[in-house]
């Protein structure tokens, strides 16, 4: 085979992988023949000609299904997020440091622009990476531990150029979904290797409040699957787990603009405090709202886990003196997290079609 | 149903007065009105429509390669197309009327 046929056949399965089917057949296949027919027939100008063509009409085709997809799709959580963070980046700008409000900003868009990207995947395309995603995401853990930026004798952190990403609280949609995935396809041990890997990098990590937030999540969706026996382990290691981690346990020094974004906000007024909570509230209930009637097993499991980890991440300051508020805090890696599993949600939820045709059969 | 774009209905004049033909026919007889890069993406949304159909042609026995698509227009394509031509026909003497 030529090299230039060589070069078709690549992009012909880049088009495969990346196009929804409809437009491969519509769109991307027809101008690939005509291209292959130039590269037969022409010269290799028409040739390069026309597979400028193909290029530039499988970007269209793609990027209008993805702006078809947004406006079809329903984005639960989003919203509130947004809001939620908002009041926090108000709060940080009177605080000491106001230039990090905009480092919250910068994290809050990064992370809205993962949820658009994710939720409008197909939602078999994020079921076949669930299982991969979480067992990497849980590996990243432990390499943290190993790897990571150490402060105060904890390395939770990576360093990315000046920002820093807090990995715990980045990954977790990826390993509970995993663990759904797999319990949704009866392979237990798998969702087992996802979640104790997951536990083992949070005790090296010395942090067991994160810890019980990851276990509860587990547990949760084990439920919601229908895995009792699974239930079970991630109760036994999660304790386990909890105990190594509170015996070994940091305390991290206070961060004014972590630990004070309550306070930075109540100076705002309490009408600033009140939207932050409820839109809090809203957020950490939103996967609940969104899937609790889903009728795939991965999507209820994922939805019921994913709303018991925001409800506690949210709920983690009331009870843990020095950890970051949710999103009013300055920390950008909770808030993508967040829109990772809103993300994950909007592309696994019922869509408004599915609905009706259950409702009516 | 929709009214016709204009690359939609130059697509279907070009077919309706010169017969079936490949994408990269359709952009060489449109003579600068169909471009190589968009004219597959409006002869899908076409073809989603009902305006379209295609047979395709047997594939290269040299390699695995694509069939190429001969287009053509259904019966529905054909009234689209009439029903355009004639409110354009029945328009050009009202525009002329109020220039006047």
């Amino acid at each position: 085979m030529s090299i230039p046929l060589r070069v078709l056949a690549v992009v012909r399965s880049l088009a495969n992988f990346l196009l929804d089917p409809v437009d491969v057949e519509r769109v991307a296949e027809p101008s690939l023949a005509d291209a292959e027919f130039e590269l037969r027939n022409g010269s290799a100008r028409d040739f390069r000609a026309a597979l400028l063509g193909f290029l530039v009409a499988s970007c269209i085709a793609f990027f209008s299904r993805r702006l078809r997809v947004l406006s079809e799709r329903r984005w639960p959580g989003i919203v509130p997020i947004v809001i939620a963070s908002s009041v926090g980046a108000f709060a940080l700008t009177r605080g000491d440091r106001p230039e990090v409000a905009g480092v919250h900003v910068l994290f809050l868009a990064l992370g809205v622009w993962v949820a658009a990207t994710l939720g409008t995947c197909r939602a078999e395309s994020l079921r076949r990476a669930a299982i991969p995603l979480g067992a990497l995401s849980a590996a990243s853990l432990v390499a943290t531990s190993l790897l990571g930026e150490e402060s105060d004798g904890a390395a939770r952190w990576v360093a990315l150029g000046p920002l820093m990403v807090h990995v715990s609280v980045l990954v977790w949609p990826w390993v509970v979904a995993g663990i759904a995935e797999a319990l949704s396809q009866g392979r237990i041990r798998s969702a087992l290797a996802i979640g104790m890997t997951a536990q083992l990098g949070l005790v090296m990590q010395r942090d067991p409040s994160t810890l019980v937030v990851f276990t509860l999540a587990m547990l949760v969706a084990a439920l919601a699957a229908g895995r009792t026996r699974a239930s079970w382990a991630f109760v036994v290691s999660g304790l386990l787990a909890s105990s190594g981690a509170w015996l070994t346990r940091v305390e991290l020094e206070s961060v004014r603009d972590v630990d004070a974004a309550w306070e930075l906000a109540h100076a705002l007024g309490p009408l600033a405090v009140f939207i932050g909570i409820v839109a809090s509230v809203l957020a950490a209930i939103a996967p609940f709202r969104a899937l609790r009637q889903a009728t795939e097993t991965h999507a209820l499991a994922f939805g019921l886990g994913a709303a018991t980890a925001l409800a506690c991440f949210c709920l983690r300051p009331l009870v843990a003196q020095h950890d970051a508020v949710f999103f009013l805090g300055h920390s950008g890696s909770p808030i993508v997290g967040a829109l990772i599993a809103c993300g994950i949600v909007s592309a696994w939820t019922p869509q408004r079609d599915d609905a009706a045709v259950s409702t009516s059969s | 149903m929709d009214p016709l774009s204009d690359k939609e209905r130059v697509i279907l004049e070009l077919l309706a007065a010169q017969g079936d033909a490949y994408g990269l026919e359709l952009v060489e007889r449109s003579e600068g009105e169909l471009k190589r890069g968009t004219v597959y993406v409006t002869l899908g949304r076409m073809e989603e429509k009902g305006l379209l159909t295609f047979k395709a042609d047997a594939a290269p026995e040299s390699h695995a390669g694509l069939p190429r698509k001969r287009y053509r227009p259904t019966a529905l394509g054909r009234r689209a197309l009439a029903a355009h031509q004639a409110f354009l026909a029945a328009m050009r003497p009202r525009a002329a009327r109020g220039a006047r």
